[in-house]
């Protein structure tokens, strides 16, 4: 940050940034600096965040350290010289977590699957975060004619049910894969976090320091980026962790209903999928993976939950 | 009032005939109808292909087969039903419309049904941890919702359904329905809102996996409201006057604290409807859902387009019933 734009933070009157007087002994620090301290010092949250990047990390290294890949279908030769695909319970012949009815390893699989989930989450919040804060801000900073235009096209694209969209849409390219199905996500996705912006700007821009801002000359850009959007910072956060988690869940209907990720390559949403027939024959290939997806969505909304705290403490104070 | 509810209602229908535009363009540019016929084999001659494209009005300019389409949907001509929603016929020539309303009955029981468990799940769960803050009730209730909160919709439902399984296993007769709306060759309903008592059975288990699903994120919302509310300054107020807390919170909280949920409940109307179209898959049953990937497989412009519209109907409704009762039950809405 400037110090043009901190001199700007420190002479607004605490009660403008939503904080109390005297609660925090670093008064002069960011909005997001305290924020942060606050959620390193939460237990919860930092465990949910640990156990997230462990899950990730472990997707991302641990295959090229694993025996099996996900692409390889165990076969061995049986007693006859034939070669046959094996289908195993969860520990049997080095397969920690079973193979599938095909051969294929599920820990290998699960893993490949993770890193694909990660791959379209990621996509997706990053590209409705970019139209999504870019739309909100337009119709909230600029108002009348520009907010009348953006937020009737909002309204337009929130009238059909965001599934449908999506089915429609991609049942148009059937050859979608991971990258595809993330872009897709993200292209219909950015609608809630346009509204929230502009509701914010819209309530940002009438006050003090936006004035000031604009008397010292700076231009619609710079206070739009420099002042409005780092003020927003905590809607911006909070909605990229629960899009993140919506994401996930997406893709796995998506997924299911046959428009999203394909054989052969893989997905959480997918191995799910497959696993559902094989819930009473075989539960570990139905089970495992959904725990996993469970966990994962679970420590994101926990994360976001932990966010939301860390910059608005009101909300977590005990109540008199 | 009478201004916002007509001003309200102005942009609704000016949304849906926006909507309307970009649907059936999009599903006629982008689907073939005539697709089945082309894959037959032996092909079928030209002119046959040509008197099928004449009957589906493809050899009309788009924007002449927009105008018909949207004319007969919203048909005119004096008699009832004055809005004639016909959405032309799909590709087997059967109408759009009638199909789809049978598919809609279908879909609207579980969306309904879940509508109703999750509202009343919602209101109890999210009030008492609402006012029983960070007691051990709440904690509960805050772990159980971030774990709905958090379940692939259909994984969860096809999760119930197993356990139904094995419990019908375990006692040996049928105690929970896993498939379908009715028992094969049951009494149909005596009319079309009534309904028999054998669908009442078969909806226990998908309005339960929805409506669960549904409530985890109303829970939530119940509970911060609740909370907003106890936290207000005239509930400090009425509380100084030395009302007894168990009356404050009856006559003053409860009664602000449920207006929030009215809005969220409209805008969770298409996640809903989403959330109904797999578990609809799950269980089995004949409903919208089906319907889209069947007209989707076909290519069939008129079904998809006609899918959506009714769907965007929905939606719209629901938002718009939502802003009147809200308008309603707190004047200051209208105010700004």
């Amino acid at each position: 940050m400037t110090s043009q734009q901190d001199s700007l933070q420190t002479a607004l009157p605490p009660s403008a940034s939503g904080e109390q007087p005297g609660e925090f002994a670093g008064a002069s620090e960011s909005q997001g600096k305290q924020a942060f301290k606050r959620f390193v010092r939460s237990p919860i949250p930092m465990v949910a965040t640990v156990f997230f990047v462990l899950v990730v990390l472990t997707a991302f290294i641990a295959p090229y350290f694993y025996r099996w890949k996900f692409n390889r279908i165990d076969a061995r030769k049986d007693a006859h010289g034939h070669y046959i695909a094996l289908s195993l319970h969860p520990g049997q012949k080095g397969h920690p977590l079973g193979t599938d009815g095909t051969g294929f390893d599920l820990l290998a699989q699960m893993m490949r699957g993770t890193q694909r989930d990660v791959i379209i989450v990621v996509l997706a919040t990053v590209i409705a975060l970019i139209i999504g804060i870019t739309i909100g801000a337009l119709a909230g900073y600029f108002g009348t004619f520009m907010d009348n235009l953006l937020m009737r096209i909002v309204d337009v694209m929130l009238c059909v049910p965001v599934l449908v969209i999506l089915i429609i849409v991609a049942s148009n390219y059937p050859g979608l894969g991971a990258v595809g199905l993330g872009l897709l996500l993200g292209l219909f996705g950015w609608m809630g976090l346009s509204r929230l912006v502009r509701a914010q700007f819209l309530a940002l821009r009438e006050r003090e320091f936006v004035e000031a801002a604009h008397a010292m000359g700076a231009s619609n850009f710079r206070i739009i980026f420099r002042h409005l959007i780092p003020n927003a910072l905590s809607t911006i956060l909070v909605f990229s962790t629960l899009f993140a988690a919506v994401s996930i869940i997406a893709e796995t209907s998506l997924t299911y209903l046959g428009y999203g990720v394909h054989p052969p390559d893989t997905s959480l949403g997918l191995l799910i999928s497959k696993g559902v027939d094989a819930a009473q024959t075989r539960p570990w290939l139905f089970y495992y993976p959904g725990i996993l997806i469970l966990l994962l969505v679970l420590a994101v909304n926990l994360i976001g939950e932990g966010i939301r705290n860390a910059f608005d403490p009101r909300h977590n104070r005990v109540r008199d | 009032m009478l201004i916002y509810t007509v001003r309200r209602l102005v942009s609704s229908l000016l949304v849906l005939l926006v909507a309307s535009f970009i649907v059936f363009m999009f599903a006629a540019a982008s689907y073939d109808p005539l697709k089945p016929l082309r894959s037959r084999n032996p092909p079928p001659t030209p002119q046959s292909l040509k008197l099928a494209a004449h009957q589906a009005h493809l050899d009309q300019p788009v924007l002449t087969r927009y105008w018909n389409w949207l004319r007969h949907m919203i048909g005119w001509d004096g008699s009832f039903p004055f809005l004639k929603l016909n959405f032309g016929n799909d590709v087997h020539n059967a109408p759009v419309a009638h199909n789809l309303g049978l598919r809609l009955e279908v879909t609207t029981r579980m969306i309904i049904g879940a509508i109703i468990l999750a509202v009343i799940l919602a209101v109890v769960l999210g009030v008492i941890s609402g006012v029983r803050k960070d007691k051990a009730f709440d904690a509960v209730a805050t772990v159980v919702t971030f774990i709905l909160l958090a379940l692939p919709t259909f994984w969860f439902a096809a999760v119930l359904k197993q356990f139904a399984i094995n419990i019908n296993q375990h006692a040996g007769s049928l105690v929970f329905y896993t498939a379908g709306t009715q028992s094969f060759g049951a009494p149909p309903p005596s009319s079309f809102f009534s309904i028999t008592g054998d669908q009442l059975q078969h909806m226990i288990l998908p309005t339960v996996s929805l409506g669960l699903l549904t409530a985890s994120g109303w829970i939530r919302y119940q509970r911060a409201s609740v909370i907003d509310v106890l936290d207000s300054d005239y509930m400090r107020l009425a509380r100084a006057k030395g009302v007894r807390n168990r009356t404050v919170i009856r006559r003053h909280g409860l009664r602000n604290a449920l207006i929030p949920l009215v809005t969220v409940m409209a805008i969770d109307i298409g996640a809903l409807f989403g959330g109904a179209i797999i578990t609809e898959q799950v269980y089995d049953w004949h409903g919208m859902g089906e319907y889209l990937n069947t007209a989707i497989f076909n290519e069939d412009t008129y079904a998809v387009a006609g899918w959506v519209m009714v769907s965007a109907v929905f939606v719209v409704v629901f938002n718009l019933l939502a802003d009147l009762i809200y308008a309603v039950l707190d004047p200051r809405i209208r105010l700004s």
